[in-house]
C-alpha cells in the first residue's frame, strides 16, 4: 500500500512531476552535455594520431609529443627503422602547425605531408575527393570546408602558398586544432627539409607488442625516440587539455554543482510538500520505516524519471549538435554515465533524508493543524 | 482481570520553553475513560487540548506523567511499539480529515489495515463494508476531492474504525462540517461507544456535541476539570433571552436568592435596574416552555 500510495502521489499531479522530472533533466543534462563536449574534444584532439594507423612513432630525441611539438629526424632512417625485426612498414611524414586560410577565415592546423602513396597517416574516412594529397593540392577537414562554404576544386592557402582542395575528410577536426593534409613534396619544400622526416609512423608486425618494439628501436637506431602510440596518444591528450579543454572541464564542474543543487532541492520540494501525508501516515501507524521507504521511493521515482528524460534529451540533442554544429562533438561515456547516476542518487537520497528525518519526528501539530 | 479503563492519565504533564519562560500546556492532568464512554475535552483555544490529545495518542511524548491505554504504559514504549499502537489500539478523527489525497475513499479506510499486515483484498473487503455502513456504499472509489465534507469525516471515521481500536480520539471532528453533517458524525460516534463498547475521546469547541456526550471535561491553562452535564445546560439571559453559556458567561447577578447569567454588562445593568419585572417574565418564559414540552 505504500508503494501504491508513493506512485499515486508521485504521478498524481502532472505539473508537478512535469516540472520536478523536467528540473533533474535539464540540470543532468547540462552535465552530460558539458562532460559530453569534454570526452568528444579529448577525443578529437588525437584522432589523427589514433586513425593513423601507426604502431609506434619514431621521433627526434627529447621530442614526446606531436600536439605543439616539433620534430626532425634523417629521412633516410626509414630504413634502418625498416630493417628492425618486427617491423612491418615505415612511412616518414612531414608535421608542422600554421593557419589555414579558407573562405576569408584562418583556422589553426596540423599540416601533415605525406606521401601519397603511403600506408600509414592518410585521413581514416573521406566525405568527399581523394584521401592523399598530391603536388599543388590539400586535404582539408569537412567541419573547415563546411564553415568556410569552400569545396574540392576550391583554393585553400598555408605556409604562404595556394593550394587546391582536392578533397575533404571527416574526423580530423577539433576546437583545438585540425589536420591538413598536403603532399609531402610539398612540404619538405616549404620546410626547406628534403632530406628531413618530422615523425617515422611505425606499423608493427603481427603479434609484436608497440611496447616491445618502441624499444627494439631505440637500441637499434640511434639519434631518435620512439613511443608506442598509445602512450603518444596520452600524453598529446593530456596537453591539449592542459591547455584548451580545461576551461570545458571548469564549466562541467560549475554545471555539475548546479545541477547537485537542482537535483537535491528539487527532490526536497518535492517531499516537502508530502510531509503532512506523510505523519497522517505515521498517526494512522505506519512505522518509521514505512515512511523513509515511501520517502526514498519518491526520491529515486523522481530521479529516474528525470535522468531517463536527461539520456533522452542527451540523444537527440547529439543528433541536432552533429547536423547543426559539427565543431562540437559530443561523447557520453559509460562512465560518466554510471557516475552521474550514482552522484545524483546519492543527492536524491540526502535531500530526502531531510523531511524524511522531519516526519520521523513528526510535529503533533502538522497532523491536527486546521 | 481486564483494566477497567481504556485509557488513564496520570500527572500528565507537557511544558514547552519559550524564550526564558516554560510554557505549561498540560498540567498533571489526570482523567480516565472507560469503555463504552463517550467523553468531550471542551477549553478555551490554546487551553492544551490538542497537546493532551496527541500525548493520548502516542504522537507526542509527555514531559512527565504517564499514559496508560489498557494498561500499557505509552510512555515508555520505543517508536516502532508506537506505531504499532496507534495501529492497532488507537483510531484518529481529524478535523481537516486528513485523507491521503490520491487514494480512493475504500483505499484511505483500508490504508491502516494493510499497515498491520492485513492481506489486501479482505482489507478493502472490510472497507467496504465499513464504508457501506456509513452510507458511503456508492463513494468507495472516489476520491477525497470529489466528497462533500460530511463525507471525508465519515470516510475518516470509517478509516478510524478499520482496526477495531479500542479507543478512537477525534480533535474537532465537526469542525469543517455544517449543523446537520455535524451532528450526524457525532451521532456515529455515538453509536460506535454505544453498540461496539468503544471508548471515544473528542477535542471540541462544538456545544452540539455536548447532547451525546457521557461526560464532558474541561480544560484551561493546561488544567482539567470535570464538568456536569446538567450544570451546563444553555441559560437565557432574562433580560434580552440570548442563549448564554454559563461556564463561559462573564456578567453575573444575584437576585431573590437566584444567581442570574448575562449575556453582556448591558443586559445585567438593565436587570439591575428591574429585577423583579425581568425576573418574572423570564420564570413564566421557562414555565411555558416546561408545559409546552411537558405536552
Amino acid at each position: 500500500m505504500i508503494l501504491r500510495w508513493t506512485l499515486r502521489n508521485v504521478f498524481a499531479e502532472r505539473g508537478s512531476l512535469l516540472a520536478a522530472t523536467g528540473g533533474i533533466a535539464v540540470s543532468l543534462l547540462l552535465v552530460l552535455v558539458l562532460d559530453g563536449m569534454f570526452a568528444g574534444e579529448a577525443e578529437r584532439i588525437v584522432a589523427f594520431l589514433r586513425d593513423s594507423g601507426a604502431d609506434v612513432w619514431v621521433m627526434q630525441p627529447g621530442v614526446a609529443n606531436v600536439h605543439m611539438a616539433s620534430s626532425l629526424v634523417r629521412a633516410d632512417l626509414v630504413a634502418d627503422v625498416s630493417a628492425v625485426s618486427g617491423v612491418a612498414a615505415v612511412t616518414p611524414i612531414l608535421y608542422v602547425s600554421g593557419f589555414v586560410s579558407a573562405g576569408g577565415r584562418e583556422w589553426f592546423s596540423y599540416i601533415v605531408g605525406r606521401h601519397a602513396d603511403d600506408e600509414l597517416g592518410a585521413p581514416r574516412r573521406m566525405a568527399v575527393g581523394a584521401p592523399s594529397a598530391r603536388p599543388g593540392e590539400a586535404i582539408i577537414p569537412d567541419v573547415v570546408a563546411k564553415e568556410s562554404g569552400i569545396g574540392v576544386g576550391d583554393a585553400v592557402s598555408f605556409l604562404g602558398r595556394d593550394f587546391r582542395v582536392a578533397g575533404i575528410s571527416s574526423g580530423t577536426y577539433s576546437m583545438a586544432n585540425s589536420v591538413t593534409f598536403a603532399s609531402y613534396e610539398d612540404l619538405a619544400d616549404l620546410l626547406s627539409a628534403p632530406n628531413g622526416a618530422s615523425y617515422l609512423l611505425v606499423k608493427a608486425a603481427n603479434g609484436v607488442d608497440a611496447k616491445t618494439l618502441a624499444e627494439r628501436i631505440e637500441t637499434a637506431v640511434s639519434g631518435v625516440d620512439a613511443l608506442p602510440a598509445g602512450e603518444l596518444i596520452d600524453r598529446d591528450r593530456r596537453l591539449a587539455l592542459q591547455m584548451g579543454v580545461d576551461v570545458i572541464r571548469v564549466m562541467t564542474w560549475i554545471g555539475s554543482l548546479v545541477a547537485a543543487l537542482v537535483v537535491a532541492f528539487t527532490v526536497y520540494s518535492a517531499i516537502t510538500t508530502r510531509t503532512r501525508e506523510l505523519a497522517v501516515a505515521k498517526s494512522l501507524g505506519a512505522p518509521a520505516r514505512s515512511l523513509h521507504g515511501a520517502v526514498v521511493l519518491h526520491a529515486i521515482v523522481l530521479l529516474s524519471l528525470g535522468y531517463g528524460a536527461a539520456g533522452a534529451m542527451a540523444i537527440a540533442l547529439r543528433e541536432v549538435v552533429l547536423r547543426a554544429l559539427p565543431q562540437i562533438a559530443l561523447r557520453y561515456t559509460a562512465s560518466t554515465l554510471s557516475i552521474l547516476a550514482l552522484v545524483a542518487t546519492t543527492l536524491a537520497l540526502v535531500a530526502a533524508i531531510v523531511p524524511a528525518r522531519r516526519v520521523a519526528r513528526v510535529d503533533p501539530a502538522l497532523v491536527f493543524r486546521r | 482481570m481486564t483494566e477497567p479503563n481504556l485509557v488513564r492519565t496520570v500527572d500528565l504533564t507537557k511544558t514547552f520553553e519559550a524564550g526564558p519562560s516554560t510554557v505549561h500546556a498540560v498540567d498533571r492532568v489526570t482523567l480516565e475513560i472507560a469503555r463504552g464512554e463517550l467523553v468531550l475535552i471542551m477549553g478555551p483555544s490554546g487551553s492544551g487540548k490538542t497537546t493532551l490529545l496527541s500525548m493520548i495518542g502516542g504522537l507526542l511524548r509527555p514531559t512527565s506523567g504517564r499514559v496508560l491505554i489498557e494498561g500499557a504504559d505509552v510512555t515508555t514504549l520505543a517508536e516502532r511499539e508506537l506505531a504499532s499502537l496507534r495501529a492497532r489500539k488507537i483510531g484518529f478523527v481529524f478535523q481537516a480529515f486528513n485523507l491521503l489525497a490520491n487514494l480512493t475513499a475504500e483505499e484511505n479506510v483500508a490504508f491502516p489495515a494493510l499497515l498491520v499486515g492485513e492481506r489486501a483484498r479482505s482489507a478493502r473487503e472490510r472497507a467496504r463494508l465499513l464504508l457501506e455502513r456509513l452510507g458511503l456504499g456508492a463513494r468507495q472509489r472516489f476520491l477525497p476531492r470529489d466528497l462533500s465534507g460530511g463525507e471525508k469525516q465519515r470516510v475518516a471515521v470509517a478509516r478510524a474504525l478499520i482496526n477495531q481500536p479500542s479507543i478512537i480520539l477525534a480533535d474537532e471532528p465537526t469542525g469543517n462540517l455544517d449543523s446537520h453533517h455535524g451532528q450526524e458524525v457525532m451521532m456515529i460516534l455515538h453509536d460506535i461507544v454505544r453498540d461496539e463498547g468503544r471508548a471515544v475521546l473528542v477535542v471540541t469547541h462544538d456545544p452540539r456535541a455536548e447532547d451525546v456526550a457521557d461526560r464532558i471535561l474541561w480544560l484551561e491553562d493546561g488544567a482539567l476539570r470535570d464538568r456536569k452535564r446538567d450544570d451546563h445546560a444553555w441559560l437565557r439571559d432574562p433580560v434580552c433571552n440570548m442563549r448564554v453559556d454559563e461556564w463561559t458567561a462573564t456578567a453575573f447577578a444575584e437576585w431573590n436568592g437566584r444567581r442570574w447569567i448575562f449575556c453582556s454588562v448591558r443586559c445585567r445593568e438593565r436587570f439591575r435596574a428591574e429585577p423583579e419585572r425581568y425576573a418574572t417574565a423570564a420564570t413564566a418564559k421557562a414555565g411555558r416552555k416546561d408545559s409546552e414540552s411537558t405536552a
